[in-house]
């Protein structure tokens, strides 16, 4: 009589298998092509990051008051006009203000639930599939992180910061979603500080679970910058983008540079 | 020196000749409120239809990247429906606007 234990192996759906089967495996799937594929509309942004995909978790961070909402908000209404809707928890900003905070000529279009419910993972997930079921909406956006769990009872902010980033990438994997996630930073930056990923608040997973970190900073009135800190499919890293506010949004600040500048900017973005 | 049973005669005449005036008047207000509201709840119920229709539209889309003629028709279909999703947001907009005329109005 047979092992039972050989007997599950052999029946097993996941079996361990050579990186040749593999090969053919994933030959056979086809070439991969991204369910969701848009892009941010600034032309650098798009450049260094060759557009958001589904399944990446997209973390979104920045001292208090530079832009991180504002950003978030441009992104929202550049996919709208790719008819590519969101849907926002936005729990820092009231439903009025937030609606205010776009142009009410052209409001684009987005979801949002009538009301919030704060600190409770399994609601958000749960408004999410429903989002996802009802309107299609495979962009979502989480204003911000610290609203996700209490703050309060929690004995270890850091793993709670981890477990609740995972839980959020794992969403966005399962459902083929892009996850914004907004994030304060520790250090209180302001204008023309030094920050990095590793300044993100309370915990170091945001950056380690997140697909790429994008750091907000203004840099002068009506005027800012978005890093890409890192960015894990292209390998984009350190990147800066000059954005400037124009109208209720932000738009992608052209600067003039001789052709040897460009060349050189080109050389060593190839690189 | 007048009669007062024929004064008071007189002025309940008045008041009856000025609310008989006054009913076509407060009949059309009335008729506007009912008629501004039943329009804003049919705007309501029309953008959320106009929505689920969106979102099956979206849906079809995600199902068929390859297939670029359906998703040109899908592009403008579903730019359409915004459109229209847009127009009742105005629609509503404008008739609570003149609910708000006619509330005022005694």
């Amino acid at each position: 009589m047979a092992d039972p234990k050989v007997a599950e192996i052999q029946q097993d759906r996941y079996p361990i298998i050579s990186s040749y089967e593999m090969r053919e495996y994933i030959r056979e799937q086809g070439e991969y092509k991204p369910l969701v594929n848009v892009c941010s509309k600034l032309p650098s942004l798009d450049r260094a990051i060759e557009n958001f995909h589904d399944g990446e978790l997209v973390a979104i961070s920045g001292p208090t008051k530079n832009g991180k909402t504002l950003f978030a908000q441009t992104l929202t209404k550049n996919f709208s006009e790719q008819q590519y809707f969101s849907l926002w928890f936005s729990y820092e900003v009231t439903p009025r203000g937030f609606i205010n905070c776009f142009d009410d000529k052209d409001l684009p279009m987005f979801f949002m639930p009538k009301s919030l419910e704060a600190r409770n993972m399994d609601w958000v997930e749960r408004k999410i599939l429903e989002g996802l079921e009802k309107y299609n909406t495979r962009i979502v956006f989480v204003d911000h992180l610290h609203y996700l769990f209490d703050l309060v009872s929690r004995q270890n902010v850091s793993l709670t910061i981890g477990n609740v980033v995972r839980r959020l990438k794992g969403i966005a994997v399962k459902n083929k979603l892009i996850i914004f996630l907004l994030c304060h930073t520790a250090k209180p930056g302001g204008e023309g500080g030094e920050l990095s990923y590793l300044s993100i608040r309370d915990s170091s997973f945001v950056a380690q679970e997140s697909d790429t970190v994008f750091m907000v900073q203004r840099t002068g009135k009506e005027q800012g910058q978005v890093r890409v800190e890192f960015h894990r499919r292209t390998g984009c890293f350190n990147e800066i983008i000059p954005i400037m506010k124009h109208g209720k949004y932000f738009q992608e600040m052209i600067q003039e540079v001789s052709s040897g500048d460009y060349q050189e900017s080109y050389k060593k973005r190839r690189k | 020196m007048t009669d007062p049973i024929i004064e008071r005669v007189d002025l309940l005449r008045e008041q009856s000749l000025e609310k008989a005036s006054r009913m076509p008047e407060d009949a059309s207000r009335e008729f506007m409120r009912r008629y501004c509201r039943m329009m804003i709840d049919h705007s309501k119920e029309s953008m959320v239809t106009l929505q689920k229709d969106l979102a099956h539209l979206l849906k079809i889309r995600d199902r068929h990247p390859s297939d670029m003629q359906a998703q040109e028709l899908l592009w403008f279909n579903i730019q359409l429906t915004q459109d229209c999703i847009k127009q009742e947001a105005e629609d509503i907009n404008a008739f609570r606007e003149e609910l708000k005329q006619w509330q005022t109005q005694k």
